[in-house]
């Protein structure tokens, strides 16, 4: 469990903080998303649950482990995937995990074959001499990975993870993050893939210009989302607009039409439309997409 | 294990530990062109004294170091020649060929030829090989040759002499007084004292030949053909100008007669009260051969402490990479020091083996070593030049933050501090009249200095000036240059390590 509390992060020379009295939670077994604009402290969250960058005030618990104050028992609970690709260009991969092995204390012997393993189960098994430098931007995220799949902590720090993955990259993290929660992991995931997010984040974490907006869960997305019907009419007319109207905020771009917030259920309003004569190739409720939610979010902020 | 000392190993077998063994090699071979260009050669001084008796004339002769000390295995070849003198009594003998001896010096440094011909007046010259010193050049009364005198039977000629300044050690340049006397019938001296006065004469007259009419202060007993004194330290007056300080030493037989007296020229024109110094006779070749490796290493080693700096440290924090580091199971602290410790734990081990090979190589080159004592300052003076400056670089990192300024401001002090600070130190001595203390401090203040402060401070001679000083005297004391060491220890490890906990 991640737990960051009243988190305040000020860079000298700047006039508002980046990360402002965050109060956030990662349960165990659950994947949080994180969303945010640029700039908006997502991951200088991240990287002070990390422990690379200490805050301004308030702390971060991991597994009841202050990232600060108990730095090495608690790095021994988290890794982290970081948004860019940090590691030396001119290192090699397998020497390179081996030396990250050895902060755990893992033999040298066992960290050169659970390198080796790790390389092969994100598809580098040919690369495992290769420099770095020579890595596709999607091989050096699969590095990175690998980098936090040495050892097996309870908690994972991932941010942006998706960037840069072709689709299989894609699946093979959607794949991996669904097994850290089913094996009741807590996982804080950063996306600008808000699809992806939304298919993955148990909740969901809004944050705007260092601050925390609001968490939701998946329920309250679908009751917070604005309910509008979709109804595709070959022979749309003005007069079927004009009904539409009369059911709420209805308008139409080409034989499609939109009612938000009907005020009848779609099974009425088709009977009604071929009743006075309209065609109805297609009709279903839709709710607003996490985009849609969150924009309307920042927008209130603004 | 530990990962702090995981930590600690991989810091040893980093790319960087390749590159600051590059550098210390090429320490190596600069310091050791200039062992050879500063003294190529081991300079042997000859003395000599004969006597005649039992119808052959006895030549005993002393191949002798800098430091007065004698030098066994070195081939003299004399050559003796006719008779240049016919007017002296005894007769002259008939004249005899050409007469070639060659003798060798025992471990002692002596050699003694017996040269059997009627006493007269004869012509010998020298020449001399070292098979251990090759380059060793015999000088003094024996390089260009001398006479043989006629005396009376039993009567002692010394030639050259006697009262001669070397220095105290090859490795040191203070001076002191050696004098080379024999007794009667070429035996040890006995019963003659070795005394001192300071007498002022104008400008422009000859010294005084002895201490007659002058106190006189005893040194010390002649006790065999080589004594050793501290060169005296007589308290002189005030002189005005057109006046001249001498040091006159005279050895005085058992009865009280003068044997031998000889002048050295002190202070010339106005002089406050004071003491007199021995004659400025330029460095030993140890000496020489210090300052100049002080001020090769004075480069090279931080140098290589930059590059450790820069390739193990301050580059991976720059690209992130040391990021990837701290989110182990490690502390900030514990891993800024864990690698710290790293640099101080190699650049030991190449200022180790830097002086070590400096010991090596002075003893084939210069027939000596310099003394543990020393050569233990410099490693200690080498070891805090190279970290000190390190830390500054490393200081400089966590202030700057990016790689231009980092790496320009570090290669400008590593010019300046090193190689233009000496010629700035000079030029404000020699032309400003900065005093000696003022300069010895200026010389102290850049860490890169730190190196040949020390040696100037063993061998008694600042690089900028020709007099030797005794640094204690100007305010530059043994516990003022360990305190500013120590200083520059740990001042810029403490801020840099106060900036990396604030790290953003």
């Amino acid at each position: 469990m991640i737990v960051a509390d009243q988190l305040t992060k000020r860079f000298p020379g700047r006039p508002t903080p980046a990360v402002d009295d965050i109060d956030l939670e990662v349960r165990d077994g659950e994947i949080l998303g994180l969303v945010g604009l640029n700039g908006a402290g997502k991951t200088t969250t991240i990287r002070i649950a990390a422990g690379i960058s200490l805050p301004t005030s308030g702390k971060v618990l991991v597994d009841d482990l202050d990232i600060v104050r108990e730095k090495r028992a608690a790095s021994r609970h988290l890794a982290w995937v970081p948004e860019l690709f940090p590691f030396d260009a001119t290192a090699r991969a397998l020497p390179l995990l081996v030396y990250y092995a050895g902060f755990y204390g893992i033999p040298r012997r066992e960290a050169r074959s659970r390198a080796r393993e790790l390389l092969a189960r994100v598809g580098l098994q040919e690369e495992e001499r290769g420099r770095l430098r020579h890595f596709s931007q999607g091989m050096r995220k699969r590095f990175s990975l690998a980098s936090a799949m040495l050892v097996d902590p309870q908690n994972l720090l991932l941010d942006e993870i998706l960037n840069g993955l072709d689709p299989q990259g894609i699946a093979f993290v959607r794949g991996w993050v669904l097994e850290a929660r089913r094996q009741r992991k807590a996982v804080l995931l950063s996306s600008h893939q808000l699809a992806e997010l939304e298919a993955l984040a148990d909740r969901v974490a809004f944050v705007h210009r260092g601050r925390l907006l609001r968490t939701v869960d998946r329920a309250e997305l679908a009751r917070a989302g604005t309910p509008t019907l979709r109804i595709v009419i070959p022979n749309i007319d003005a007069a079927a607009l004009a009904y539409l109207a009369t059911l709420g905020d209805a308008h139409a771009e080409g034989p499609v039409a939109w009612v938000a917030r009907p005020k009848i259920e779609s099974h009425e309003v088709v009977a009604e439309l071929v009743r006075r004569g309209f065609h109805v190739a297609e009709c279903h409720r839709e709710t607003t997409s996490l985009e849609t939610y969150f924009l309307e979010l920042i927008g209130e902020a603004r | 294990m530990n990962p702090y000392l995981h930590e600690f190993v991989q810091r040893l077998r980093s790319r960087a530990t390749i590159g600051l063994i590059v550098v210390a090699l090429l320490g190596m071979a600069v310091s050791a062109a200039d062992v050879d260009q500063d003294a190529p050669a081991v300079v042997l001084t000859g003395s000599a004294f004969s006597y005649y008796q039992g119808g052959a004339y006895h030549l005993e002769i002393w191949a002798l170091d800098d430091t007065g000390h004698g030098v066994g295995g070195v081939r003299i070849e004399l050559a003796f020649s006719n008779v240049t003198n016919s007017t002296t009594f005894p007769p002259p003998p008939p004249p005899v060929p050409f007469l070639f001896l060659n003798a060798t010096t025992n471990a002692a440094g002596t050699a003694g030829v017996l040269l059997t011909v009627p006493p007269a007046h004869y012509g010998v010259t020298t020449s001399s090989t070292d098979a251990q010193l090759p380059q060793a050049a015999l000088q003094g009364v024996l390089s260009g040759g001398f006479e043989l005198a006629a005396g009376a039977p039993g009567q002692v000629q010394m030639i050259g002499s006697p009262l001669n300044v070397v220095f105290s050690g090859a490795f040191v340049s203070q001076e002191q007084l050696m004098v080379f006397w024999a007794g009667a019938n070429g035996g040890a001296p006995t019963g003659d004292e070795l005394e001192a006065c300071t007498p002022v004469v104008n400008s422009g007259y000859a010294p005084p030949f002895n201490c007659s009419g002058q106190p006189a202060v005893r040194i010390g007993p002649i006790a065999g053909y080589l004594s050793y004194f501290p060169y005296p330290a007589l308290a002189t007056p005030a002189i005005e100008a057109l006046q001249q300080v001498f040091l006159t030493l005279q050895i005085v037989a058992p009865n009280g007669t003068v044997a031998y007296a000889s002048s050295f020229s002190g202070p010339d024109g106005p002089q406050p009260a004071g003491v007199t110094g021995p004659p400025y006779q330029g460095d030993s070749p140890g000496v020489s051969a210090t300052t100049s490796v002080a001020q090769d290493l004075g480069f090279f080693l931080p140098l290589g402490g930059f590059l450790l700096v820069y390739w193990g440290t301050t580059r991976p924090r720059f690209s992130g990479s040391t990021d990837m580091v701290l989110v182990r199971p490690v502390t900030r602290r514990g891993l800024f020091l864990t690698r710290w410790a790293a640099l101080v734990f190699l650049l030991g081990l190449v200022v180790v083996a830097e002086i070590l090979f400096f010991d090596a190589f002075a003893s084939v080159r210069l027939g000596a070593s310099p003394p543990a004592t020393f050569a233990l300052a410099l490693v200690g003076a080498g070891l805090v030049a190279a970290v000190a400056f390190s830390e500054l670089i490393l200081l400089g990192s966590h202030v700057f933050r990016t790689t231009g300024p980092t790496l320009g401001i570090g290669i400008g002090l590593l010019l300046v501090g090193s190689l233009f600070w000496p010629v700035v130190v000079a030029l404000l001595y020699s032309l400003l009249g900065l005093t000696t203390a003022g300069a010895l401090q200026l010389q102290l203040l850049p860490p890169l200095q730190y190196l040949s402060v020390v040696a100037g401070s063993l061998n008694g001679r600042p690089i900028f000036a020709g007099p030797s000083t005794v640094y204690g005297s100007v305010g530059v004391t043994s516990a003022v240059i360990v305190a500013v060491g120590a200083i520059w220890i740990a001042v810029p490890l403490l801020t840099a390590l106060h900036r990396a906990m604030r790290r953003d």
